[in-house]
């Protein structure tokens, strides 16, 4: 669903991104860790198809990431930590403004669904700008649903969220993934890396690691000959890039 | 160094009630909970913004406090030194010591190429380690910290978390509120609040010995699904399911009768696929907060 040859973006001297290469399957639940700076949004944006790298190549759900940029943005869902809803509408005027935009077919009745799904029922006539952040983040969520893309992209869409929050957003991904949905994640929070069936460490622009997160744990066990948690791995492979 | 005897405290619904906790010097407190849970309103009621509604807060004399509020309350258009010669003088530092001061404590959080930029205009990080080294320029005796790493990255967590270390081994006493379980291990002491109800109060290592639970995690190659998520969860003896990756999580009180449950229902699963595990906080939290009455908000 994801496939990059050694992309990279460079910005006047700095390489944003510096030749990474990766490959995300079908179903799976993939994780962007990195500290600001690493590179995540920058790598995020070439794949949406809204930023044209300098070097390298790659495909999104089969589509040349240079010349069919339009395509991607299309067949993709994405969802940021700024919702982007419109606030001064309803939640159901947001669901259906989406689906008119994506062009989905039978807009009422994928809306009707949406509300379902994520329990809308008793906010739908009411405006964005009077739900509380838990509740807009659903609507943000089915809005990023609203055409059933094969590929959803979640930059750093739970940040602010607490771990109640989170533990059902994790469900819906799982229950979307189990479908066949791609799920491409960023985040700075260990927790949440830990549920992503596998995850790459950013570091600079560069991958540092990459893997299961047992697979990880594991091998920075047997050099550390200690319980390593998730975040003892992280500073693990950034202190080894520095030292190199 | 602080007691609460009895105190109960109502606000729009009632809080807490009826706690007799006992704060000592020079220890780590972890104020652990979600949004809502009542964290943010226990510092302030223990620093006197709110007062209880019944029972009494007993402080040591001369306790001096340092605060950090969630929104930090820096001065954004005042530049780094002139925030900290500011709050400085305010406790009532003369001109001279509070220059030492902010200067020594510049030092600490490497900030000194920063001291003549505007606060508003550092990043979040910068901004959360300023406000803390903000509220010990009077060398408090207690220093409270509501959600210091909230929305920081990886790296300035880790140096969020070294300041408070350096901090306390000058002898403060650090109450420290989070939403990441994780940070409950730098703690000497966690309070777990949830729904503005006190969980518990113990030290990590009591609540990992005295957790009652097991802890499985299902091989990954047996995948399962989410619909067999939910008929575990459904299942006698089974405390709650979820995925961490894929891995599946059980907590349960007696591995062998779930195990020999489910392979009714999954005869191609043997014991041999399921390994316990060590509970991590969140399976803590989440066993408390069942016992305790709560619900997971599902």
């Amino acid at each position: 669903m994801i496939e990059l040859d050694s992309l990279a973006k460079r910005f006047g001297s700095f390489w944003a991104v510096d030749h990474v290469s990766l490959s995300v399957g079908k179903g799976e639940i993939y994780g962007l860790l990195g500290a600001n700076g690493a590179g995540k949004t920058t790598l995020i944006r070439m794949i949406c198809g809204v930023l044209t790298p300098t070097a390298g190549k790659g495909q999104v759900l089969g589509l040349d990431l240079r010349r069919e940029q339009l395509k991607i943005r299309q067949q993709i869902g994405y969802m940021s930590q700024k919702f982007s809803l419109y606030r001064d509408l309803t939640v159901e005027e947001n669901l259906l403004f989406y689906a008119r935009i994506y062009g989905v077919d039978r807009p009422k009745e994928r809306i009707a669904s949406l509300i379902d799904q994520f329990s809308l029922h008793q906010v739908k006539k009411q405006l964005v700008s009077a739900l509380g952040t838990g509740v807009r983040q659903r609507v943000a969520f089915g809005c990023a649903l609203v055409h059933q893309p094969a590929l959803l992209i979640l930059d750093e869409a739970t940040s602010g969220a607490d771990l109640f929050t989170r533990r059902l957003f994790w469900e819906h991904l799982y229950q979307l993934a189990e479908k066949g949905t791609t799920i491409l994640v960023t985040t700075h929070y260990m927790d949440e890396a830990e549920r992503c069936h596998r995850i790459a460490l950013l570091n600079r622009g560069k991958l540092i690691a990459e893997g299961k997160v047992s697979e990880l744990k594991k091998g920075v066990q047997k050099e550390n000959r200690e319980k390593s948690s998730l975040e003892d791995v992280f500073f693990y492979y950034m202190n080894k890039k520095r030292e190199a | 160094m602080i007691q609460l005897k009895n105190v109960s405290f109502s606000f729009d619904k009632p809080l807490f009630q009826q706690l007799n906790l006992t704060f000592s010097a020079k220890r780590i407190y972890g104020i652990v909970g979600a949004d809502g849970s009542g964290k943010s309103t226990f510092l302030r009621l223990l620093i006197g913004i709110y007062r209880p509604t019944e029972g009494k807060i007993e402080r040591s004399d001369q306790l001096l406090y340092g605060f950090v509020s969630e929104n930090m309350g820096l001065y954004e258009e005042m530049n780094v030194m002139e925030n900290l010669l500011f709050f400085g003088q305010l406790y009532g530092l003369s001109k001279e010591e509070s220059r030492k001061r902010s200067e020594e404590l510049l030092a600490w959080v490497k900030l000194e190429p920063f001291a003549t930029r505007p606060a508003g205009k550092l990043s979040g990080g910068m901004k959360r380690k300023l406000a803390v080294i903000r509220a010990i320029v009077h060398q408090p005796h207690c220093l409270i910290l509501d959600e210091p790493t909230y929305g920081v990255d990886p790296v300035a967590r880790q140096e969020i978390w070294a300041l408070i270390k350096k901090i306390h081994q000058q002898g403060t006493t650090i109450l420290v509120s989070t939403q990441y379980l994780n940070e409950i291990a730098y703690c000497d002491e966690v309070l777990f609040f949830h729904q503005g109800k006190l969980l518990t109060k113990a030290p990590p290592a009591e609540l990992m010995e005295q957790f009652p639970y097991r802890v499985l995690s299902l091989s990954e190659e047996k995948r399962l699904q989410l619909k067999d998520l939910k008929q575990l969860r459904q299942m006698e003896g089974v405390l709650d399911a979820y995925f961490r990756g894929t891995e599946l999580i059980l907590l349960c009180e007696d591995p062998q009768a779930v195990k020999r449950a489910y392979e009714k229902e999954r005869t191609d699963l043997q014991a041999s696929d399921w390994i316990e595990i060590e509970p991590s906080y969140e399976e803590i939290f989440v066993s408390l907060m069942k016992r305790g009455g709560g619900n997971l908000g599902d």
